[in-house]
């Protein structure tokens, strides 16, 4: 062989080894991330795990990271009720066909965007506080002072946490699709789009749902929720012991989680309707 | 002290802080004490050592006649909770309040008698009652008894403290002494880890033995 095969040939193999340690490293992951929420379900399966510090602990979640984001959510969800509304009025009307306005609100918030923003919120609020949080309690040796009262960290802090972002993800869900369609109707109101009835637009939107949505609509909004608990409580623990490592921490636990929140509704989309 | 009746103890046997180095073996049982003047030369690693949180790089830590890599993850939590470990850096959960921290391991292990040994530790300690405030609202002296109540608590089966004395008063080193003696004569093993020992504490914590590695 020539010298520039040779060149070719190596920068080749260095290319697709480049390409083979990512995906591994992704792979490795991914299964981490699997394995830390199936060991949180199956933990939170026994009752003997549900102390009252541990209680407390799932309860300031559930307050952080649901009660306290609702009027942030419904802000976004009335958002985007308005906008949705706002451009299917635009080409409904042209079609002549203004009494599909509840099927596509089905189709494009229910199916996607609810469960899709929700997840987006509680990931920017919830997710690099959690991973903020931990990596500081790992810096400052709180982890440790845990672990030596034999205090187990992944019981006392992942389990609930984990928990907790996943109910309160699918609360905010329900809110804010509640919250889009109620926007939605009260848009079309005042702007006088066709010929509404209350009840025709919500029976609408009641008829549009099929058993298949509401499955998609609890995977979508819980799986994410876990996958974000999961991905943000191992990063925040797996930093060292400075300080430094803390904000990369966070970074990465937002980075892994949208990651996580696209490939899972991906995923479910696909299995669901096509 | 001997190998044998470290059952109800802790024993050491061919730990070495480095991959080569001088090797230690040593035991305490129920009631005696110990000081290791290593601790600062290891960068703290005997308390995770001996409380089974790590391995050491080389050797075993034996808690009550079972090395801790033996248990199961489920069994050496349950056996830390029996514990009580003062720590010379951090120690308390800063996002809890300080009366949560005391009652965090007792909640957690679900002890008999909690609230009766947190309240005569506190007010053994001056705690009392004890505060329903954030570690950054208290005083450094505060954290400390803080500190020493939670690991006093709940009839520990040993005490792990790692330079308990750094900056502590003259009276607070006679309060922390006498509690030693006290759980010391009801059975608990102490290890004490610092790099020096006043003349007061050693007398305190007579019989006391000074445990040293051999050559490698």
């Amino acid at each position: 062989m020539w010298g520039w095969e040779w060149i070719i040939l190596g920068g080749t193999m260095s290319f697709l080894g480049h390409i083979g340690a990512g995906t591994l490293a992704r792979a490795k992951g991914a299964s981490r991330t699997t394995a830390i929420v199936w060991a949180v379900v199956i933990q939170a399966l026994r009752p003997r795990t549900w102390t009252a510090p541990m209680r407390n602990v799932l309860a300031r979640q559930i307050l952080f990271t649901g009660l306290e984001a609702t009027s942030f959510v419904a802000l976004i969800a009335m958002i985007v009720g308005v906008l949705v509304v706002v451009q299917a009025q635009y080409w409904l009307v042209r079609l002549g066909q203004t009494a599909l306005i509840g099927p596509i609100l089905t189709a494009v918030v229910l199916r996607e965007l609810g469960p899709l923003l929700t997840n987006f919120v509680v990931i920017a609020r919830s997710g690099t506080a959690i991973s903020t949080e931990l990596a500081n309690m790992k810096v400052h040796g709180e982890v440790r002072a845990l672990d030596a009262m034999g205090i187990d960290p992944f019981v006392y802090l992942v389990i609930p946490r984990v928990l907790g972002v996943a109910a309160s993800t699918f609360c905010l869900t329900i809110l804010f699709l509640a919250v889009t369609f109620i926007g939605g109707f009260l848009c079309m109101w005042v702007i006088e789009l066709g010929d509404i009835d209350m009840g025709l637009f919500f029976g609408n939107i009641i008829g549009a749902l099929t058993v298949t949505d509401v499955f998609s609509l609890l995977a979508k909004s819980i799986i994410p929720g876990l996958l974000t608990g999961a991905i943000c409580c191992d990063e925040g623990l797996g930093v060292g012991v400075s300080a430094t490592d803390v904000p990369i921490a966070a970074t990465r636990g937002v980075m892994r989680s949208v990651a996580a929140l696209f490939v899972i509704s991906l995923l479910i989309s696909v299995m669901a309707y096509l | 002290m001997n190998n044998s009746a470290a059952d109800n103890g802790i024993r050491v046997a061919g730990l070495k802080t480095l991959s080569s180095g001088p090797v230690w073996n040593f035991s305490a049982s129920a009631g005696e004490a110990v000081w290791i003047e290593d601790a600062r030369e290891s960068e703290n690693q005997w308390l995770n050592w001996l409380s089974g949180i790590e391995p050491p790089p080389i050797g075993e830590v034996c808690w009550k006649g079972v090395e801790w890599r033996e248990r199961s993850p489920d069994e050496a939590a349950q056996e830390r909770g029996r514990i009580g470990c003062v720590f010379a850096v951090g120690g308390l959960v800063i996002n809890l309040d300080m009366d949560e921290n005391v009652w965090l391991p007792s909640l957690m292990h679900r002890r008999d008698g909690a609230e009766e040994s947190i309240e005569k530790w506190s007010r053994f300690f001056g705690c009392l009652p004890l505060p329903s405030a954030r570690a950054s609202t208290l005083s450094e002296r505060d954290r400390r008894r803080i500190l020493w109540t939670r690991a006093f608590s709940g009839n520990p089966a040993a005490l792990i403290l790692e330079r308990p004395m750094i900056d502590m008063r003259d009276e607070d080193r006679k309060l922390f002494l006498d509690a030693v003696r006290q759980v010391r004569a009801a059975g608990c093993v102490v290890v004490w880890l610092d790099e020096s020992l006043q003349p007061d504490t050693a007398a305190a914590l007579e019989p006391l033995t000074c445990v040293t590695p051999e050559p490698d």
